[in-house]
């Protein structure tokens, strides 16, 4: 069975190219996609995913707390990992913060998040 | 005894990725990350580790040409590491002394075999990670 993920991102060419990239993995499987956190919610709690690929910032963001998006998607999703341009304490502050078991750096997504996906939500 | 393994990426996320794929495997022991060449060939003389994981697109590249890294990297055992898998990888693997190069999208299933065959099989010549 494939891993199947969201990806939630609010930029359009960024889950583009998340997708594109997680389609020529054939373990993998692109199950949805969210432009904000409320978006995200809904996608997470109909279909299940096994790994929610989500974009720290989005613009809703004001209207949800980290830890109760964390809480939201856990109960029906296996694995967060984050993506943000911020690859810094701050950030990585945060990303923990929405429970995410990895901080991608968006500039290194094309050698990382596969390899992410793989190590932090397969094994768990 | 466990295989002491070495993990040279600029990535913490891909050292992380890493450390986590090993973490299970009790043949094998992380004792050490580094995230740069200079901090590679530190580590692999004071930690004397038998395999070195090598990301070969480290950021300071340019000021470590393979030719002047490969003698540093004899002691070990070097698995290359990229996310390319094409003739100028394998090549620029094979100018650093590595005995295979390993897909980064496939760590997660080639990884501890390619470790594995670094302590079975001392042969010193380059091999496809996934051949045989």
């Amino acid at each position: 069975m494939p891993i199947k993920v969201v990806v939630a991102d609010d930029k359009a060419a960024v889950r583009l190219g998340i997708i594109q990239m997680l389609k020529t993995d054939t373990d993998l499987e692109v199950a949805g996609e969210a432009t904000t956190f409320a978006e995200t919610l809904e996608l997470v709690d109909s279909l299940k995913p096994d790994v929610v690929v989500l974009d720290l910032h989005m613009p809703d963001e004001r209207n949800y707390l980290p830890e109760s998006v964390k809480l939201q998607v856990l109960e029906h999703a296996g694995c967060i990992l984050a993506i943000s341009v911020w690859n810094d304490s701050e950030a990585k502050a945060l990303a923990e913060q929405f429970g995410a078991k990895a901080l991608i750096d968006k500039a290194r997504l094309f050698s990382d998040l596969i390899p992410a996906i793989k190590a932090f939500c397969l094994k768990s | 005894m466990p295989i002491k393994a070495l993990l040279a990426d600029d990535s913490d996320v891909m050292r992380s990725a890493m450390r986590r794929i090993l973490e299970d495997e009790p043949r094998i022991v992380v004792v050490g990350e580094a995230a740069t060449f200079a901090k590679t060939i530190q580590m692999i003389g004071d930690l004397k580790p038998e395999v070195l994981l090598l990301d070969l697109h480290m950021a300071e590249k340019r000021a470590f040409q393979p030719e002047l890294v490969k003698s540093q990297l004899a002691c070990v055992c070097a698995l290359a590491v990229s996310f390319s898998n094409d003739t100028e990888a394998r090549q620029l693997a094979e100018s650093y002394g590595a005995v295979a190069l390993l897909d980064k999208m496939k760590l997660f299933d080639e990884m501890i075999p390619a470790i594995m065959r670094c302590k079975s099989d001392r042969s010193t010549s380059f091999k496809r990670a996934h051949a045989g």
